[in-house]
């Protein structure tokens, strides 16, 4: 994959390394900045990408702030998957930079941005298909902790570990016989364990890409306040179609427009603007 | 029954079932250890290919590198060959590592033709260093090491020798994969940008599944040096790496014991087809075609999915 490899690329961030770094950041080989504007959780500063001609991020500056619901909307094409990747280290940016906790993350691999906190699901169910619903939670939550690598002591063994994948998977309304398999879930369950495994992660910015895409309304309305109930101090960037998900969950909504960011403000001005109203909102709503 | 006690009964009908061999004669007995040498190997393999969903096809590097320094360190510096295993075992697990650091870059086809072009590699050395390594015609003159002030010429003890290696490796595999680590290389097999965004360091994990596939294939290397004191460059040569392969579909990807049942059926079909025909490997070929197209668990996926529902050894 070109992604990948292009995600490998050196460490192409200069710094002064006067500045004392945490290990993590030692670790993850990321620096730490001096906060210029107030600090947010996630910012991304200036962020564009390229396929050739082809400009799928113009310009993007936006932050998340913790406890934020933050609402990337657009007609389809307009590069929200795109940021995501960008912002979760899938995908590289041409230009601009990423931070989190004002730490300079543009360059870190996806694995490093995870441990740095950064959590996501995927538009597309991306699980592990072959494996029980509790092993995807708790291959995740194994993730975090420390020396997994050590001992040959078995998973299975683990009550602690299992009653935490248990724990979070009821947080998303998953109770019944977690030991089925992924492939025999209902596509709504597969949705909602998708954000299970990402809330395994114990992230502080959660990047929720179309949660309920391919959804019935039903199952819609149990993803709101699925939402809804998730810890307060979470960030959340939330990429959504469904305006009246967006409308009832977002504290700021931001509009993408061929990869550009068209307005960005509190639902209520959203929704006013005509620029908004022209592109998106005027099109079949 | 529960769980624990039909693990404890699988165990002990097992190593019951190794005792007993040697009872049947050295044809037999040798022709049972040279099948549980490589059921070492191809269960070494599906550590890879089962386990950690990598396609490698330059395996016999690993065991060939392990045989030939148990042989070589006996010829030129005299050394005993129980001190020639372990060797091996690390020599194999350093090659591992330093053919895994360059291999893993890629992943699928790629990795397939680099591991193999690797492999082919140090066969290139086998047969050109013809004063370390005999080249083809291969080194003879191995003197088998003592236990116990029996010598390992005896068949029936070069057997259990062999025996206890492969319970060793059935034991670790079984306990390495379900651990965390374990667990960790499963995840990479189902789902790589997953574990990713997960916050597991993907490349450093399959590089540990290499090395110790690599450490293990050692182990079956060894071995084989023990049992046939002899080793030449075949031993390194990529067909040998594709009958692993073939072993592990055989028996069962992605399970412990199917890769050994695979080296076994492959072993006897060997044995028992080519005293008929030579042309045996086109029957190996039919029925891993017939396998392929009805049993694509393999055997042993087959036999657990309609007998026990479950894990068993």
């Amino acid at each position: 994959m070109a992604a990948r490899a292009a995600l490998r690329r050196p460490d192409t961030v200069s710094g002064d390394g006067a500045a004392p770094e945490s290990a993590a950041s030692q670790r993850y080989g990321v620096r730490e900045e001096k906060p210029a504007a107030p600090a947010s959780l996630l910012r991304t500063q200036a962020l564009h990408k390229a396929f050739g001609s082809l400009v799928v991020t113009r310009n993007v500056s936006l932050s998340v702030n913790a406890g934020e619901r933050h609402a990337l909307i657009g007609p389809n094409g307009a590069g929200k998957t795109s940021l995501v990747h960008q912002i979760a280290g899938q995908l590289a940016p041409t230009s601009g930079r990423i931070f989190l906790r004002e730490q300079d993350i543009t360059a870190a691999v996806p694995e490093a941005r995870a441990q740095l906190g950064i959590g996501r699901t995927f538009q597309k169910n991306n699980l592990f298909r072959g494996l029980t619903m509790r092993e995807n939670v708790r291959l995740a939550l194994q993730a975090k902790r420390r020396g997994w690598y050590r001992a040959l002591r078995a998973t299975a063994a683990d009550r602690s570990q299992r009653a935490e994948a248990d724990d979070i998977l009821a947080q998303v309304r998953l109770t019944d016989d977690l030991d089925r398999p992924v492939s025999s879930l209902s596509y709504g369950e597969q949705r909602q364990l998708e954000v299970a495994v990402a809330l395994a992660g114990k992230p502080a910015v959660l990047l929720l890409d179309e949660p309920t895409s391919g959804m019935s309304s039903a199952e819609t309305d149990s993803m709101i306040s699925l939402v809804h109930s998730l810890p307060a101090e979470l960030g959340i960037l939330l990429i959504e179609h469904d305006m009246k998900v967006v409308f009832s969950l977002a504290h700021t909504i931001t509009v993408l427009y061929y990869g550009e960011v068209l307005a960005s403000g509190p639902p209520a001005a959203i929704r006013d603007n005509p620029k908004v109203r022209d592109v998106y909102l005027g099109l079949g709503h | 029954m529960s769980a624990g006690a039909r693990r404890a009964a699988g165990w002990v009908l097992l190593i019951a079932a190794l005792a007993l061999v040697p009872l049947s004669g050295t044809y037999v007995t040798g022709l049972a250890a040279e099948v549980l040498v490589f059921a070492i190997f191809a269960m070494s393999l599906d550590l890879l290919i089962g386990y950690t969903g990598l396609l490698s096809f330059g395996h016999a590097a690993f065991f060939g590198v392990s045989a030939y320094t148990v042989v070589i360190l006996g010829l030129q510096f005299g050394l005993s060959g129980w001190i020639g295993v372990a060797a091996g075992i690390l020599v194999s697990a350093v090659v591992a590592a330093a053919i895994g650091f360059f291999s893993i870059r890629v992943s699928g086809i790629p990795f397939l033709m680099l591991t193999m072009a690797f492999a082919q590699l140090l066969m290139a050395i086998s047969i050109k260093w013809r004063s370390v390594t005999g080249g083809t015609d291969g080194l003879s003159g191995f003197q088998r090491p003592t236990l116990f002030g029996y010598s390992l010429d005896n068949r029936a003890l070069q057997f259990y020798v062999v025996a206890t290696g492969f319970l060793l490796v059935l034991w670790f595999l079984r306990r390495l994969i379900a651990s965390p680590l374990g667990s960790i290389f499963i995840g990479i097999r189902e789902n790589e940008q997953r574990m990713r965004a997960a916050g597991y360091p993907v490349q450093r994990f399959k590089l540990v599944s290499f090395t110790l596939a690599g450490a293990l294939a050692g182990v079956g290397g060894g071995l084989y040096a023990l049992q046939n004191a002899f080793v030449s460059s075949d031993i390194l040569h990529w067909s040998l790496s594709g009958d692993a392969i073939i072993m592990v579909i055989l028996g069962g990807t992605g399970t412990i014991v199917g890769p050994a049942i695979g080296a076994g059926m492959f072993l006897l079909l060997k044995n028992v087809v080519s005293s008929h025909t030579e042309y045996w490997l086109l029957w190996v070929g039919i029925i891993f075609i017939l396998c392929v197209m009805f049993l694509p668990q393999g055997v042993w996926g087959w036999l657990r999915a309609r007998r026990f529902g479950g894990r068993t050894p």
